[in-house]
């Protein structure tokens, strides 16, 4: 069996007295489509920002693409793409700029694939990026998180702030990408029925532990509900579920 | 690296094109003769302030600017280190404090034709160094708080706690340095630390290559250490910044660094307490002008009295009689045992008259007035500007139709003839380089007795004049002085005598030149100590400086002259008026409470004007 895409053991953040993200282990598969799933404040973004080492972990590890995601920061970040929830990016350039500030940090960039994601999103390159609505700024940005062909692509509520329409393409998106071969996503999200669409697992988490880890059809299977009752009662019961993949 | 610099480059413009277009505006300002002689002349003061502001605003809006924006995420996510992201800043963050400290230079050398001569400062500056020069002393001071403002910052991710904080290390170790500087042990610490930035200072380490240097290595050495700090800092914790609470309390060790170097005179200097205090009531209701010892004797002269006051019982010091002059305006005062000789002008038509007044105190307790010494009308009799005293003879040394002058009366009771001699010292020139008529008036000559010899200091000259014979006044030695700036030629060098050497107070380079007496009739240069205390014009007594509402007394060590003790009354105040004979120092100190005279014991610096 191949390596795991993310694998995290202990994953602990406390931020004065609060414990926010508790003993947290989980993994995700290769090539997989992961839904990142719990309630407003349930620590889903202090975990992705420790993924990304953005924020440093009281306890516990996490390695992603095999490499620690700590120790080896500068070496793993060639190979992963992250946005953040409500991403800011410079707002005094203008998108071209932006794209070429990017690119330059990478060995590598596919510049095609960006150019195609502008395009669909029909973002301007000339204009300035302060002129861009939020939901552009959050499809820019995922076009800067693509440019370099990611292995893994982790996201923060990539869909928050966005219109219905537009967070179905924006999804779609995301769908489109996955299907290239061996490409993984870890993306959080509070909406239950919009992780159902994309994801083939789920992790769901509560006050900062762990609920649930496992694959979307076998979770489904076992209860036989639709995933968001599920969702409402792991959340209700406030345990650990038995279900594991 | 690349992509980095040119975002820093990009994000940094609006402060490298403000620094070009402060010095445009400036430029164009003065065309306007106002604005010149106002910011040019005050500019000066603000110089080393300018720097050092910009990098503080510098270093702190850097980061704090990323955090706020919460753009650092962008740049944490790409594969380049946090370290490479800080030198980067770093970097860029260098090139346009350099820019901004060129530009600050720049505006001393703005116009090179302003000139007024009551702007000393900015004259001496311009013809001390040069704009590269100016420029190279700032820079490693303002980079190395340049430096401090940014590792601050990568601590914090607000703006106002990083200004807050910054703020008060700076007003800490600033207080800090202005109490140690010039003090023994803690002589020249103001050289090693980048937050006092005094004007002589800037221009001492200009025109000093060896301190320059280990000056420049020492702060730029520092400065990159910060960064290096700031990136061991900001690695360790990426994203996270310091806590309310740590912040606090760096914030309150710093208040209490400060408040602790503002008390350390206390722990740092023995405090001389004085042997006697009296509280001086005077009757005239106009301004004091002088105050002479003679021994246990005081002598106050005011503008139109003159009181005499007896420190022999030190338990009970007093006013022994004041002695009302009217019509008179006493300019200075010499002392020689009970009798007291006061330069001064008298009231008369049609024109004012120049006097000296003889004044004895009687066994009986009053005062005698003698025949006044005629000297001339105010308008015609030159410019008359120091008295000095031996034995019978009196020495006054003046400027009278551009010749330097000692004239020497003979003040015994027998004397039937005043004017005993005079003698021509120095001849000025017709045309003074860097001066006006408005200072030749000012133009002190500064004189010290010392056995049978007179040593004076005119503008071009010092000079020993042999008064063994009073009468017969004999010039026995010249030694040739050259200011070092044109705009000092007529700055007055204090003279004091120091058991067998005599010290002449250079202006610039601020140090006290050293002649051997071992012949007296033939001074010889020694070589020099240094002086920090700037610029000196002050007059006598030139061992004692006022420091904190006391005197601080300094003492020759190791060829710098340095504060050993401090004498202090113990009562709030500044202390005013200074005089001192061999073994007493007198200070006069107006309060809330009134006018104090103390006596300080144990002084044993022989001084003298």
């Amino acid at each position: 069996m191949s390596e795991p895409a993310i694998a995290v053991q202990g994953l602990s953040k406390r931020f004065g007295k609060r414990q926010v993200v508790d003993g947290l282990s989980f993994e995700v598969p290769t090539g997989s489509i992961c839904g990142f799933l719990g309630r407003n404040g349930s620590g889903k973004t202090t975990t992705l920002r420790m993924l990304m080492n953005l924020i440093d972990a009281n306890g516990g590890s996490a390695r992603l693409l095999g490499l620690d995601s700590r120790r080896d920061h500068t070496r793993l970040m060639r190979r992963v793409g992250y946005v953040a929830e409500a991403p800011i990016l410079y707002d005094w350039m203008k998108v071209r700029e932006l794209v070429g500030f990017t690119s330059r940090f990478y060995d590598h960039w596919n510049s095609t694939a960006v150019d195609s994601l502008l395009r669909r999103f029909a973002i301007d390159p000339q204009q300035k990026v302060r002129h861009l609505s939020r939901g552009t700024h959050a499809q820019l940005a995922l076009a800067l998180a693509m440019g370099h062909d990611p292995e893994l692509l982790i996201l923060d509520e990539p869909a928050t702030g966005l219109d219905v329409l537009v967070r179905r393409d924006f999804l779609e998106s995301i769908i489109q990408i996955i299907q290239q071969e061996g490409r993984t996503v870890l993306f959080s999200s509070h909406l239950v029925h919009e992780v159902e669409r994309v994801a083939d697992q789920i992790v769901v988490i509560d006050s900062g532990r762990l609920l649930v880890s496992a694959r979307t059809d076998d979770l489904k299977q076992q209860s036989g509900l639709p995933l968001e009752e599920i969702f409402i009662n792991l959340v209700a019961a406030g345990r650990p579920e038995e279900v594991r993949s | 690296m690349r992509p980095l610099l040119w975002k820093e480059m990009r994000g940094l413009r609006p402060w490298i094109l403000g620094a070009g277009a402060l010095v445009l505006v400036v430029e164009l300002l003065c065309f306007s003769p106002n604005f010149e002689k106002v910011f040019l002349g005050q500019y000066v003061g603000f110089l080393p302030l300018a720097p050092f502001a910009a990098a503080v605003a510098l270093g702190a809006s850097q980061m704090a600017r990323e955090r706020g924006a919460r753009t650092l995420d962008f740049l944490l996510v790409r594969p380049v280190s946090p370290a490479t992201i800080l030198w980067t800043k770093f970097l860029a963050g260098s090139v346009a404090l350099a820019l901004l400290v060129a530009a600050a230079a720049a505006l001393c050398f703005i116009n090179p034709d302003f000139h007024d001569d009551r702007e000393i400062g900015l004259l001496a500056l311009r013809q001390s160094i040069r704009f590269t020069q100016l420029a190279a002393v700032l820079l490693p001071r303002a980079w190395c708080v340049y430096a401090l403002a940014f590792g601050f910052s990568v601590m914090v991710n607000h703006v106002a706690k990083a200004v807050v904080a910054l703020a008060v290390a700076v007003l800490a170790l600033a207080g800090l340095a202005s109490v140690y500087s010039d003090l023994f042990p803690f002589a020249d610490l103001e050289l090693w630390t980048p937050f006092v930035e005094p004007f002589s200072l800037t221009l001492r380490l200009a025109r000093d290559p060896a301190l320059f240097r280990i000056s420049v290595f020492t702060l730029s050495g520092a400065a990159l250490a910060l960064a290096f700090l700031a990136t061991l800092l900001f690695r360790r914790s990426p994203g996270r910044s310091l806590g309310n609470r740590q912040l606090l309390l760096g914030a309150a060790a710093l208040v209490a660094v400060a408040i602790l170097s503002t008390r350390a005179e206390d722990n740092r200097f023995p405090v001389v307490a004085p042997a006697a205090s009296l509280e001086l009531q005077m009757n005239s209701k106009r301004d004091l002008v002088n105050m002479e010892a003679s021994g246990k004797l005081l002598i106050v002269a005011a503008e139109d009295s003159l009181a005499f006051l007896d420190f022999s019982d030190a338990h009970n010091p007093r006013k022994i009689v004041e002695a009302p002059m009217p019509l008179w305006t006493t300019r200075d005062l010499a002392v020689s045992g009970v009798d007291a000789y006061m330069l001064g002008t008298r009231k008369a038509l049609p024109v004012d008259e120049l006097q000296i007044a003889i004044a004895t105190l009687t066994p009986a307790g009053a005062v005698h007035f003698a025949e006044p010494i005629p000297l001339g009308l105010v308008d015609t009799a030159g410019y008359p500007a120091s008295l000095a005293v031996a034995g019978h003879f009196l020495y006054l040394d003046t400027i009278r139709e551009r010749q330097c002058r000692i004239e020497i009366y003979d003040v015994s009771p027998a004397a039937t003839r005043r004017d005993a001699g005079a003698v021509i010292v120095e001849t000025l020139p017709a045309h003074l380089p860097g001066t006006t008529d408005r200072t030749l008036k000012s133009a002190n000559m500064r004189m010290a007795l010392r056995g049978g010899f007179l040593y004076v200091t005119t503008p071009a000259a010092l000079t020993a004049i042999d008064v063994r014979d009073p009468a017969a006044p004999v010039v026995s030695a010249r030694t040739e002085f050259h200011a070092a700036l044109p705009v000092l030629w007529a700055f007055p060098r204090a003279l004091a005598s120091d058991g067998g050497q005599l010290l002449e107070a250079e202006p610039w380079p601020s140090v006290w030149n050293v002649f051997d007496l071992a012949d007296p009739a033939h001074p010889a240069r020694r070589g020099s100590l240094a002086n920090h205390r700037g610029i000196v014009n002050e007059p006598a007594p030139v061992f004692l400086q006022h420091w904190k509402g006391g005197l601080l007394e300094f003492r020759q060590v190791r060829g710098s002259f340095q504060a050993l003790r401090y004498l202090h009354d113990g009562r709030r105040g500044d202390a005013g008026m200074v005089a001192a004979t061999g073994d007493y120092v007198y200070s006069l100190k107006g309060t809330e409470d009134g006018q104090f005279v103390s006596q300080f014991a144990g002084a044993t610096m022989k001084t003298s004007q």
